[in-house]
Parts: structure tokens; sequence; C-alpha cells
């Protein structure tokens, strides 16, 4: 049995504010459709998106295999903006909650994380589901990215806490930060060293670091028409790409459960004639959706 | 040579600053319990407590008995009307707090993030519907007579078996 997520920030409503046109509504609905009926993804998160993007989503698509939360809660003066579509003959939905973290005026929006039974499986599935500030509103070096990642941490803590060091977690969003950004890599503690991770159980695995540039090497006659990062801003000085959407996993994910990732499936999904209006400077979108898959191993014993 | 007395100085600066938390998160509830009394005639007063817990078969297991800490509800005027309404930690340190439902984790940074996250657990609309019933319970004529904590319907907040 295989397991298929995706994380997307649609870039349709940020903020809660929508901005997009008719014709780019139409392109979302026609990304979720490929996401979920084509390539029969499992479990898809949505950013930047209201209750009417959704509706319409609902509408437009053919998703009679998928049951749809809306995850939009308060948080504050703002609102959570990201919803989830999940497979419901293999993901029964048993909980939801938006993790939030009050400091000063400000609420911060950690996560929603949702829980799973894997219908036929028994054991919990933990996915929390991240959109952090854009660095416009909270700036790169603002003690309150570290908050993000510590209080994210916090969460994971407690479902480790609840269902042992072999829970399933999975974390996937717009963290707006990047691998190496501190929030990520010593806060929540998602490193780049899969060896470690594997021997580690406190250490969450996370393979995005993998996708920080173009994959293939400069050669003289080849070409650089791959994706740089998973977010492209044209008006970057150093560089046009970040890996702001990430997929990681949990020590339960690498070899120490029934379940494994599928590293060489899981990355940034590249929909034909999708890329040409993200570097489109004109066009709303900007992000790349993510996959990231795991599977389930049947014992030999 | 390790410098013992520049850390025993350290640790009474933390518990100083400590004690000062735990004073502003009390007058925190102090404030909001001074406004729910002014609004509900004093029907309505939020505590912090110990119950136990009572989730499987934990409160069956006399030796190992576990507790937890909650925000409560009551009804000063009616004996036992006590209802839990969420979950609560705190850190040693004062902060940061923590306000936990079903459906929300709400972590309170410093004192202002507590007064924003209290205002957001009242808001809740089963919050809400909690405490008013606990503001309509039927008064008894004597204060003190065992009375209608039973009338308020059962629903998810209804596990508050207070411990002190």
């Amino acid at each position: 049995m295989r397991l298929s997520f995706v994380w997307w920030n649609t870039s349709l409503s940020p903020a809660g504010k929508a901005r997009a046109t008719n014709a780019q509504r139409q392109v979302v609905c026609a990304m979720v459709d490929i996401i979920l009926n084509q390539m029969r993804v499992d479990f898809l998160a949505l950013g930047e998106t209201t209750e009417q993007d959704v509706k319409e989503i609902e509408q437009t698509c053919k998703l009679t295999e998928f049951d749809v939360e809306r995850g939009f809660a308060k948080a504050g003066r703002s609102h959570f903006d990201t919803c989830f579509l999940y497979r419901s003959n293999k993901l029964s939905l048993t909980g939801s909650q938006a993790i939030t973290a009050a400091k000063g005026n400000r609420m911060l929006k950690i996560a929603q994380k949702a829980t799973f039974e894997i219908l036929g499986h028994g054991k919990p599935l933990h996915v929390f589901i991240s959109h952090w500030p854009s660095r416009l509103w909270c700036h790169e070096n603002s003690s309150d990215r570290n908050l993000l990642g510590i209080r994210l941490r916090d969460a994971v803590e407690d479902v480790i806490a609840e269902s042992g060091k072999l829970a399933n977690v999975i974390l996937l969003g717009d963290y707006n930060d990047e691998p190496f950004d501190a929030s990520l890599e010593k806060q929540l503690m998602a490193t780049r060293d899969r060896v470690l991770a594997k021997e580690r159980p406190h250490l969450l695995y996370n393979p995005f670091w993998q996708h920080l540039s173009l994959p293939k090497s400069h050669s003289t006659y080849g070409t650089d028409d791959d994706n740089g990062g998973t977010y492209f801003h044209s008006i970057g000085e150093i560089t046009r790409w970040r890996t702001f959407d990430q997929i990681i996993f949990s020590f339960a994910f690498l070899g120490n459960s029934e379940w494994h990732l599928n590293e060489q499936l899981t990355g940034i999904l590249d929909v034909e004639g999708y890329k040409a209006m993200v570097i489109n400077a004109n066009e709303i979108f900007d992000h790349f959706p993510v996959l990231g898959v795991i599977e389930k191993v049947e014992s030999h014993g | 040579m390790v410098n013992y007395v520049e850390a025993y100085k350290a640790g009474l600066n933390s518990a100083e600053l400590s004690e000062k938390r735990k004073n502003e998160i009390n007058s925190v509830f102090n404030d909001l319990n001074q406004q729910l009394s002014d609004a509900t005639d004093g029907k309505i007063f939020i505590s912090r407590k110990k119950l136990l817990d009572r989730s499987g078969f934990a409160a069956f297991d006399l030796f190992n008995r576990k507790y937890y800490s909650a925000i409560t509800a009551e009804n000063p005027l009616v004996k036992n009307s006590e209802k839990e309404l969420a979950k609560w930690s705190q850190d040693r340190s004062g902060y940061p707090c923590k306000i936990t439902l079903d459906s929300d984790a709400m972590y309170c940074e410093d004192k202002q993030g507590l007064e924003i996250s209290l205002y957001e657990l009242l808001s809740d609309p089963i919050i809400g519907e909690t405490l008013q019933k606990l503001q309509n319970l039927p008064i008894p004529e004597k204060v003190g007579t065992e009375a209608s904590a039973n009338s308020i319907s059962s629903d998810d907040t209804d596990h508050a078996g207070s411990e002190g």
C-alpha cells in the first residue's frame, strides 16, 4: 500500500483576500483535478484559500472519493488559510486541531494538526499543515521565526509523548523558511542527515535539503530548465528560487516501522505547463506543489 | 574553579522572575473573574485546578492515579457545578502556558498572549454554551444545598471531577 501527500500554496487568496481572475481559478481547479484524479494522490493540503475557493474547487472538480476538511479556524484577528482533501477509502479523519502561539498582540499560526486512521492499519497518522508568515510580515531574522519552530517542535513532542517514539508524523507546508534556516533545522530538528535521523528517534528527516538548487550539474550542452526550488520570485537579487515548501518525516518512516518513506518519489511536483505560469511575473502563481510518499512494507517474517 | 556563587545568584534571579510571572498570570485570572462576576452577578467563577484523569481505565487504577491541570468554571451559588473548560499547562518559569481544547492548542508566550488566548477561549461557542448553562442554573434557596449541576446536559466538557 502506498500513501501520497501533496502540499500546494495556491496563491489564490493570501491573508484571506481573494485576488484571482476566473482564468486563474480555473488553473487551480485543473491542478487539483490532475493531482487528485489523475495522479491519484491521497492527501492534498492547499494554502492561501478561503471558504469560497474550496466551495468552487468542490463544485468544479469531481471529488467523489474525497472528504474535505475546511481548516479556516480563527486565529486572533486572522484566520488559518489552509484546507485539506483526503481519500476517504484510505484515510479516516479522527481529529483536527489549530495550534497557535500568542505573543504580545500577535497570534502566530503554528500549524493545523490532522489525525488520521489509515484504514485497515490501526496506528494513527499525525499530519501537521503549516503556512508560516511571509518574510514581508515577519522578517527572516525575527525571533518569531524561531518561536514558530520551537512551538511546532513542542506539538510534535506532545504526539511522541502520547504515541511513543515510533509515532507516524508528517509535517508539510509553506514555512517561508528554507531547510537550513534555524526555525526548521535547529528548533524543529529537521535534519539533512538521513543516517543520523535513522538512529536518533528525536530527529525529523527533511528530504527537501535535496531540492535547494537545480538538480543537474552544469554542462556545456545541458539546459537549465529544471526548478531551482519550490518558490520563484523574479525580483530576487541573490537568488530567484527558494525552497519554502517542504514535507518532513518522523523517525518511524526511516526503516523503523512498517511504513517507509519513498524518497525517490518525494520532491517537487512539476505539472506540465504550470512552470510557465510560475516564472511569469504577471501571474499570481509562485509556488510549486510538493509531494511526499510513504509505503507499507510487507513483513517477511 | 567552578563559580558556584554565580550559579546560585542566577538561580535566585530565575526564581524571582518565575515568581513575578506566576503572580502576573494570577492577576490575569483575577481580572477575568472580576469582569465575569460583574457581568453575571457572581454566577461564573473561573479556576485552574488539578483534575483526576478519567480517560480509559486510569481512574480505576487506585495506586497510579494521574492528574492533569485544567481551566474550570463554576457557578459559586450552586454546589458541585464545576465544569472543565480546557486543559491547562504552565512552564515552571511561568510562560509559556498552554490552553488546550479538542479543536485548539493555544500557547501563551506572555501576559498579553494569555489575555488574547483567554479571550479566544471565552469566544468559543462550546465554551459559551457551557458558561451560559452554568449561569442559568437554578439557585437553591439555601446556598450550599446539593443542587443541580446534573441539570447541565451531558456533553464533551462534562467530566470535571475536581480533586482540588
